[in-house]
């Protein structure tokens, strides 16, 4: 599904990333980890599309290259990041939002526009199934939302829209271990055969809740080891440093 | 084009001369080449359209009655390269309330100076929203007078692009005591466009328990697009409370690309990021005047 070769990032010219290499099938949730500022969410945001990235290399899903591509026509193929610091957007209304970029995944995909009432009834069913207080469908986009909402409205506009690749950046930062809960239920309620996950994370905590297939680590712009999910375990108890000599 | 509402008082002039009206008889009118003069009592609206084919002055005198609450939506267009001049006299009496819009619809070349005189007198209620959105240079100078416990909201939404130029000025005077006054413009200019606000309050050494604030807020959309923003305040009491302030900023990229990682076009999100921008706007608009400028706007204040 989701091919990364010889890929190079930098941010403001400094280099983040080098010569790093990927393959995530179909079905499966990989799992970046690494110490702070090595790249694991700037990862994320050069397969989103973020204009904050200059790329090199190749970056292909489903066969189709990326890296030209703008974050819409990224999205509208399929890719979906969750924010590590979901941005407040004062005067554009959540259900709004929501709405439109659904509709605009929908035209793309040659499909007619969601009516609103179908609408409103599958992001009601979704929310009650994350456990969301429906008063934030009244509210601006993530304008006074606790560090938990965000979360979980990140978690919310994935499941509305389905995405094929889901990457999430440190989704389970800042939650309690009831939202971390909600928010693991919401990600394992989307997992399938056909759809992929590249979770970047500090903790093996959400790795209890979501099984994982594959666990890398990232260091020094690279991914220096692959394992399964006993990598992230292993870390948790020893370290970088430890693991890394190993 | 603006399609103007049926059923509702209108009074509709060419060129400084009436050419269609019809009005309760809470309306009386007297019309001359280059003057309007209205009276208004009791709970009403009233629609004034002027189209203009050449360059005029015109005047307009409304006086509310006392005690009255009056909504007053003024739409302003040409057919004709034209050189707009007109001097408001807003003048309302004890107690009345005032709901005033003005808008225009007008042609590229187009130039108009709006000047107008506001005077309120002891427990008047003036909310006024102006739209500047077409036409090559808009200019609007308000002074305000303002009675014992009376209280005025000044909003303005400019829109540039081109060469345009978009100019608000305004002088407040408070000189009784209670009086409240608030100028709230916000501005979004692209490609060479020239913005100005320019704001006095004057607040008299006698005076009591005022309450003065200004505010102007620009989006700046191009590199050579320009605001001038000078907000400020004469202080010569002690009793009040005051706040004035600026901002100029560009769009956000970053909820940009929130936007856009959803699957929402550059374009789109931009325009949608605009609409968020101005819309606070006309939060306070009457349900009616805010379809009639969501009408004169259509689309085109996203595709500033």
């Amino acid at each position: 599904m989701l091919s990364i070769k010889n890929l190079e990032v930098k941010i403001s010219n400094k280099k983040i990333l080098d010569q790093l290499n990927l393959e995530v099938a179909k079905g499966e949730v990989h799992v970046i980890m690494g110490t702070n500022g090595v790249g694991k969410s700037t990862l994320l945001k050069a397969i989103s599309g973020s204009y904050e990235t200059q790329v090199k290399g190749s970056i292909k899903l489903n066969n189709e290259e990326l890296v030209d591509l703008s974050p819409d026509e990224r999205a509208c193929r399929g890719v979906f990041m969750s924010f590590q610091n979901p941005i407040e957007i004062p005067g554009v209304n959540s259900v709004y939002f929501l709405k439109t970029a659904l509709n605009e995944q929908r035209a793309f995909a040659n499909k007619e526009p969601i009516d609103s009432i179908h609408f409103m009834q599958t992001l009601q069913e979704k929310m009650g199934f994350l456990d969301m207080d429906k008063s934030i469908l009244q509210r601006f986009i993530n304008v006074g939302f606790s560090g938990g909402e965000k979360k979980k409205s990140e978690i919310l506009q994935m499941m509305i829209l389905e995405p094929n690749l889901i990457l999430l950046d440190e989704i389970d930062s800042g939650l309690d271990i009831d939202a971390l809960q909600s928010v693991a239920k919401g990600i394992n309620q989307l997992r399938d055969e056909n759809r992929s996950f590249i979770l970047v994370t500090h903790y093996n905590r959400l790795l209890e809740y979501v099984h994982s297939d594959f666990v890398h680590i990232l260091d020094g712009g690279k991914i220096v080891k692959s394992g399964d999910s006993s990598l992230a375990k292993e870390l948790e108890q020893k370290g970088y440093k430890d693991v890394l000599k190993t | 084009m603006f399609s103007k509402p049926k059923n509702t008082n209108v009074i509709a002039l060419k060129d400084g001369l009436i050419t269609d009206s019809h009005f309760d008889h809470n309306i009386k009118v007297k019309n001359t080449t280059s003057a309007l003069n209205i009276c208004i009592k009791g709970d009403t609206q009233l629609n004034i359209y002027y189209e203009y084919s050449q360059a005029l002055q015109s005047d307009l005198e409304i006086k509310v009655k006392t005690n009255s609450q009056v909504g007053v939506f003024i739409y302003v267009s040409n057919t004709d390269k034209a050189e707009i001049d007109i001097n408001v006299s807003l003048k309302l009496e004890e107690g009345c309330t005032l709901n005033f819009v003005e808008v225009q619809e007008l042609t590229q070349e187009a130039s108009m100076k709006i000047q107008k005189r506001l005077v309120l007198e002891d427990r008047a209620k003036i909310d006024a929203f102006s739209l500047f959105h077409t036409g090559l240079d808009l200019s609007k100078s308000t002074k305000v007078t303002l009675g014992t416990n009376t209280s005025v909201d000044l909003r303005a939404l400019m829109l540039g692009k081109g060469e345009q130029k978009r100019s608000f000025m305004c002088e407040i005077l408070h000189h009784k005591n209670n009086a409240k006054s608030n100028v709230y413009v916000k501005e979004v200019l692209n490609d060479q466009s020239r913005g100005k606000f320019d704001v006095l309050s004057t607040i008299d050494k006698q005076t009591k328990n005022s309450n003065v604030k200004q505010a102007n807020h620009a989006l700046i959309l191009s590199d050579k697009a320009k605001i001038h923003a000078k907000p400020h305040m004469q202080i010569f009491s002690d009793d009040l409370s005051a706040s004035h302030g600026c901002t100029v900023g560009e769009l956000d990229e970053e909820a940009i690309f929130y936007l856009m990682s959803r699957g929402i076009s550059m374009q789109k999100a931009k325009q949608t990021l605009i609409k968020a921008f101005v819309e606070d706007t006309m939060t306070e608009l009457d349900p009616t005047y805010l379809g009639y400028v969501k009408e004169v706007l259509g689309e085109n204040y996203a595709n500033v």
